[in-house]
């Protein structure tokens, strides 16, 4: 590892919203991009780099470049892992700056509402490997992202203390965070009543409120190497960053149930990794931003992380441990769950504003933040560092 | 180790979809379990792939499972009235509750199969479950809890 450190230099998005708010992806896009140079004060023709998720329905990297003015665009890359993705981008991001093929690398993520499942499933010429979904699981019932955590859960409720119960409790947790946080979009608690009658009940554990809440949004972060910004006190050091597609890879991500490697997972793989290049342990983190799609998805990471032991996950939510002044904050804003789906990616966002100091509902003095993405198909997680102040 | 039947030769040279075309028809011949596996070291897969992840052998074959298996995981579908998330595949509509198992033949344990469960077993699903499969005239895999359970 050379001397030099990547940083989250710059974050921007355009308001979130409910779906349905008419609003262009490329134009909000475009915003995002633009606040997040203006965040990191650099110009946007200064953007060399851009990577995105190739699921994302709005502006191509050569396009997003030419409409910056990018003065010469050195590297564009696309994630194709889904929600894995997510800090995905960021770890491609922190490769370029420290290899020194690129100087200021956008990332970003735009989402209108539930569009993304359609661009997911799409036939599409370019990529008929989803079929490997259609062909292999689709008879025997598949319905989608659902069955996956669903089928998580049964692996992990086997063998560990789980239940309805503390899927209940974890929904109105994440809520809780949520309310402190104005952007949020399901703020208000779950009734008991309607989350346990029968008719709410759809996939495994799952009820209708067990699923993230769908927005309309777009976000995007600036990766530099350190000390480039003139406001070095905000920014965020990537101290460590890893993908992995785990210890039995499949063709996709829906064909995860067809693996017998748990609790191995792509994330316990990069967890390992994690903690092995930072030097760290999970006691060191103050607080963790950990992908939401379900009320069940995060606790599994939770212990994938090694946050808690194997099995003391359900203790943690009765004890509302994930709140910003709980002892292990998790997701203080909502997360993607309570606070709008960007498939994990502000999730980065929102552990920048931890370290900075400027989050909606803030962490007291957090210096070192873990963020995840799924554990399914290939993924991604880092953790990050306050800059010394 | 694994105790699994030979069906026939895998053929790989025509891609991803013939290999799936050529399963859906090994599956109408013979009516069971079909997985994969390496001709050459016998490492087991599914779902199949182009070339043994062990050995890298083209010599690929078709098995059967086998009539037994013990459950992995599963994932009861209980509404029809589906989120916006959820796509349920419409011949299995007037069939919910149902639930998709996730299981490891008992011939081949390093491998998950996916069969479909329907009826009132499903509320005695446990992971760890043993299972007998079948494949009836539609050439869906069924698993059916057996008795014991």
């Amino acid at each position: 590892m050379t001397d030099r450190c990547a940083v989250i230099a710059g974050i921007g998005e355009v308001p979130l919203t409910p779906p349905g708010s008419g609003r262009s992806p490329d134009f909000m896009t475009l915003q995002a991009a633009r606040a997040a140079c203006a965040d990191a004060g650099i110009e946007p023709s200064d953007i060399d780099g851009i990577v995105k998720y190739t699921y994302d329905g709005s502006l191509s990297c050569m396009t997003l470049a030419a409409t910056l003015g990018a003065r010469e665009l050195r590297a564009q890359l696309e994630v194709p892992a889904g929600g894995g993705s997510a800090v995905g981008l960021i770890d491609i991001a922190r490769t370029l700056v420290l290899a020194g093929r690129a100087s200021a690398v956008l990332c970003f993520r735009t989402l209108t509402g539930a569009e993304w499942l359609k661009q997911m499933s799409m036939a599409d010429p370019l990529r008929p490997y989803y079929l490997d979904g259609v062909n292999y699981l689709r008879s025997s019932g598949w319905t989608g992202y659902l069955h996956l955590f669903a089928a998580l859960y049964a692996e992990y409720a086997a063998r560990h203390p789980m239940s309805r119960d503390v899927l209940f409790a974890s929904a109105n947790l994440m809520r809780a965070n949520a309310a402190r946080n104005p952007e949020a979009l399901a703020t208000t608690p779950i009734d008991r009543d309607e989350y346990f009658a029968e008719s709410a009940r759809t996939v495994g554990p799952f009820t209708r409120f067990d699923e993230y809440a769908t927005a309309d949004l777009s976000c995007a972060v600036v990766v530099t190497a350190g000390g480039r910004t003139d406001r070095p006190d905000r920014e965020v050091s990537i101290v460590a960053s890893a993908q992995s597609h785990g210890p039995d890879p499949k063709t996709w991500f829906d064909l995860r149930p067809t693996s017998a490697s748990y609790p191995d997972s792509p994330s316990s793989y990069v967890a390992r990794q994690l903690y092995a290049e930072s030097g760290l342990t999970p006691a060191a983190i103050d607080v963790a931003t950990l992908y939401d799609c379900t009320s069940f998805t995060y606790l599994d990471l939770v212990e994938t992380y090694g946050l808690c032991g194997p099995g003391q996950v359900a203790e943690l939510v009765a004890d509302q441990a994930f709140r910003a002044d709980g002892p292990m904050p998790v997701n203080p804003h909502g997360g993607d769950f309570a606070g709008g789906y960007s498939a994990g990616f502000r999730h980065i966002l929102e552990a920048t504003r931890q370290l900075r100091g400027e989050a909606a509902n803030q962490v007291a003095d957090a210096e070192y933040a873990l963020v995840a993405a799924p554990q399914i198909g290939p993924t991604s997680g880092a953790i990050l560092r306050r800059s010394e102040r | 180790m694994p105790n699994y039947t030979v069906l026939g030769p895998c053929p790989v040279q025509g891609g991803v979809q013939a290999l799936a075309d050529d399963f859906r028809a090994t599956v109408r011949a013979h009516r069971v379990a079909v997985a994969q596996a390496c001709g050459r070291c016998r490492t087991a897969n599914f779902p199949p792939l182009l070339a043994c992840r062990s050995c890298g052998s083209y010599e690929l074959q078709w098995i059967s499972c086998g009539p037994t298996g013990t459950i992995g995981t599963y994932v009861t579908v209980h509404t029809a009235d589906a989120t916006p998330s959820m796509s349920i595949p419409r011949r299995l509509l007037d069939r919910v509750p149902y639930t998709s198992i996730y299981a490891s033949p008992d011939a081949v344990p390093t491998i998950r199969v996916a069969a479909l469960m329907v009826g009132g077993q499903q509320e005695r699903l446990k992971v760890g479950a043993a299972v007998t499969f079948d494949v009836g005239a539609d050439l869906q895999l069924m698993a059916n809890l057996t008795p014991e359970h």
